[in-house]
């Protein structure tokens, strides 16, 4: 199985994404923003990695910016809830700075498990 | 005529120092010259009454006036200077060749003033009223001689006596020229070139006067000669000199009060003219009617504001040209009223008026003043429009703004209620209640997404997935799942014009679309017997259809209709309809947010949408969607 860091801001979003990957399985890291997520990124090298858009402290866009600089070859799913900012489709954009996949919240949990399976193999 | 010669002039035969001696008072050559100069100062101030006189006969009148008061002066100071002879014998005077005298005095002035006074003013009228003036008042003179009764025969002297009379003459064209000339001389008051001109023509009778006297030589009748005078010539001099004084005092004072007269009436014909000028010249119509309605004077305005001609204005009823409430103004004068005045072309013109009552000729009369403010109550119209919707855009926007940001809470939100739901629901037994709630609470949390989904669409932050679409395949679908989901008691039915040419859309939004109008039809209908009708036909725009849409450009749209035979709506509810969060469905039934995103979908793609309700006849949506071809040719799909 393999080891997923999910970086989100929301504690029940973390909860409900750790439970949902450990149910699969998976070993899963934790962080609550980008800067965080890319420091145990650095230190644990996971397989896969579920980030969200808008974080505090270090946004999503970025975070995938410097992962890919950090490994080009990396596994990213991208997950939003939309809005807040006009027109700008964070999914779109963070599929071209090189997502693998990307969700909008909320989705159904099986989703999220065949876009994890996707990725992983 | 050698004989009249021999008679009054002197020969060779008649010896010089014979002749009785006399001399002149001199207070009474001063006064004799006093007596012409003011009487010809008169005569020239009448003389400008003459030249103003507005018709023939005023202008006769002052004719008559001036050569009578020139012709008494001229007369009075010849008396006068007769008087001043101190003659030792007795003298008096012949009633008849006195007054001959002074008739050919009154005539000749009167004359010269008429060749002066004409307008074509050539010097050969100067000259000839000079001449008259000049011989008429020798004749006065010579013949006011003959008039002398007296015991001593008189002869003249042929070459000062032509010379008396060419001295007349000369005096009077420099007189009348004068007098021509002081329209000239705007600097000089017009006393002062007057007086010059008086003191000239003065001077012009006195120095005749005494040339004649010069030219004049008395002989003693024997026989008859007595001494001394017969009456007090002092007296009778300075009473005839205050006659005349008189007579010319009175003329003057017409002559001042007919300039004051003429002033008046020349100011008030150019205050009545500039009065009328002002009127006809008036944007606003300026009517006025009596107590029985009828108008009685109008003006050019009002012919453009009512759009008639005057003679359907005046003589007409004040009421039948505005409306009934005149009477009301009538009544509540001054008071700023507001109506509508048919115009020929079967549109109407807005006004505003006032009336104000008079009194006028003993009788009360009413004026009124109407202003055309059709233009500006277009303006306010239309100001009044712009602004609601410049309201309810800036309502959508920030609401938009709002929902983007509760939106994003919200789906984060959602995610741990439906994805920790759902891990729940793998671990609960199918059959017991915790599975059923669970269940509930994913399907609730699915709804929430949805609207969360609405609001997104509403603030347009959402990929519209816009593509060239046929839309008779997408409405015939709808249509079909329509059928499958309506009540057997609500028929629906297709009228749809396969050849309506594609549009820019996506297409779960006119899915969207079509299954909220039906859902909102289905709801209008509900528990009765009722029909819907779905269609789709092209449809063109032209200028004045425009009109209705002023967002449209005129062009080739897509005609999608939905229209339901059920409760229909009040005017009040039509115009809330696309407010966000308006419905009239029971709580938990509708969010109030499908029309408004419609509303927000159709403007957003260059459409339009059109509402036609009423209560109890049904309702009646169009949209209009503008054709992939007018947007871009080359994507449209054939």
């Amino acid at each position: 199985m393999a080891r997923i860091l999910i970086i989100d801001d929301e504690e029940y979003v973390r909860m409900t994404l750790s439970q949902a990957m450990e149910d699969e399985g998976h070993t899963v890291l934790l962080a609550t923003n980008g800067r965080d997520g890319l420091e145990i990124y650095k230190n644990a090298a996971p397989d896969l990695v579920i980030t969200d858009v808008l974080m505090p402290e270090k946004e999503g866009i970025e975070t995938i910016i410097e992962l890919r600089k950090l490994n080009s070859a990396i596994k990213i799913i991208v997950i939003s809830g939309g809005g807040r900012l006009n027109n700008i489709d964070f999914l779109e954009v963070a599929r071209k700075f090189g997502a693998s996949a990307a969700l909008k919240k909320p989705f159904p949990i099986d989703d999220l498990c065949r876009a994890v399976a996707d990725c992983l193999n | 005529m050698s004989q009249i010669f021999n008679r009054w002039f002197l020969g060779d035969g008649i010896p010089l120092d014979l002749c009785i001696d006399y001399h002149h008072d001199k207070w009474l050559v001063a006064l004799s010259y006093v007596v012409a100069a003011f009487a010809s100062y008169t005569a020239f101030h009448v003389f400008a009454r003459l030249r103003s006189g507005p018709n023939a006969r005023v202008r006769s009148i002052w004719l008559v006036i001036a050569g009578t008061s020139m012709g008494c002066g001229v007369f009075s100071m010849h008396f006068i200077a007769m008087l001043a002879v101190r003659i030792p014998i007795e003298v008096q005077y012949d009633p008849g060749l006195t007054a001959l005298s002074a008739f050919f005095a009154v005539s000749a002035s009167g004359i010269a003033f008429h060749f002066a006074g004409r307008s074509a003013r050539s010097k050969y009228d100067l000259f000839v009223g000079a001449l008259i003036l000049g011989v008429g008042i020798g004749l006065m003179h010579y013949t006011g001689d003959l008039a002398l009764r007296m015991p001593a025969h008189i002869y003249f002297d042929p070459a000062l006596f032509g010379l008396s009379v060419l001295v007349a003459v000369a005096f009077s064209f420099g007189a009348l020229w004068v007098l021509r000339a002081t329209d000239k001389w705007r600097h000089l008051p017009r006393f002062r070139s007057r007086l010059i001109g008086a003191l000239v023509m003065g001077l012009a009778v006195t120095l005749m006067h005494y040339t004649g006297m010069y030219a004049t030589y008395f002989y003693p009748e024997i026989g008859r000669l007595q001494t001394g005078a017969a009456f007090n010539s002092t007296l009778m001099a300075v009473a005839v000199g205050t006659a005349t004084f008189l007579i010319s005092s009175i003329a003057i004072l017409a002559a001042l009060l007919d300039r004051r007269a003429e002033i008046a009436e020349v100011r008030r014909i150019q205050s009545e003219s500039f009065l009328q000028t002002i009127i006809d010249n008036s944007a606003d119509a300026i009517l006025t009617f009596d107590e029985k309605f009828v108008i009685q004077t109008s003006n050019p305005a009002a012919c453009r504001i009512f759009d008639r001609g005057p003679e359907h204005i005046v003589g007409e009823r004040i009421d039948t040209l505005i409306d009934k409430n005149v009477a009301l103004a009538m009544i509540e004068l001054n008071t700023l009223r507001r109506g509508e005045v048919s115009r020929r072309d079967g549109g109407t013109n807005s006004i505003e008026y006032s009336v104000n009552d008079m009194r006028f000729g003993g009788r009360r009369m009413f004026n009124c003043v109407v202003r055309d403010v059709t233009e500006r109550r277009r303006a306010e119209e239309e100001k009044t429009t712009l602004e609601a919707k410049l309201r309810q855009a800036q309502k959508l926007e920030s609401l938009g703004t709002l929902a983007g940001g509760i939106a994003h809470e919200f789906n984060n939100m959602l995610v741990p209620i439906s994805g920790l739901t759902e891990l729940a629901l793998r671990e609960v037994p199918k059959d017991t209640r915790a599975y059923r709630n669970l269940n509930a609470v994913l399907t609730n949390s699915r709804r929430a997404a949805q609207l969360v989904q609405q609001i997104l669409s509403f603030a347009r932050q959402e990929d519209n997935g816009d593509t060239t679409i046929a839309l008779a395949p997408v409405v015939e679908e709808a249509v079909e799942l329509l059928r499958a989901t309506t009540p057997a008691t609500i028929n629906v039915r297709a009228d749809i014009d396969r050849a309506t040419g594609p549009i820019v859309a996506g297409e779960t939004q006119i899915h969207q679309i079509l299954m909220n109008l039906a859902s909102n039809a289905r709801h209008a209908i509900e528990g009765k017997v009722g029909e819907i009708v779905i269609s789709l036909k092209p449809a063109e725009f032209d200028r004045g259809f425009e009109g209705r849409f002023a967002s449209l450009k005129p062009g080739t749209y897509a005609k999608l209709s939905v229209r339901d035979t059920g409760h229909g709506m009040d005017t009040a509810t039509m115009g809330r309809i696309f407010e966000p969060f308006f419905t009239t469905k029971n709580v938990g039934k509708g969010t109030g947010l499908g029309l408004a995103v419609l509303h927000g979908i159709v403007t957003a793609h260059g459409g339009a949408v059109e509402v036609e309700s009423a209560p109890g006849l049904g309702t009646t949506f169009d949209i209009y969607w503008p054709l992939a071809a007018a947007i871009e040719p080359a994507r449209a799909v054939a």
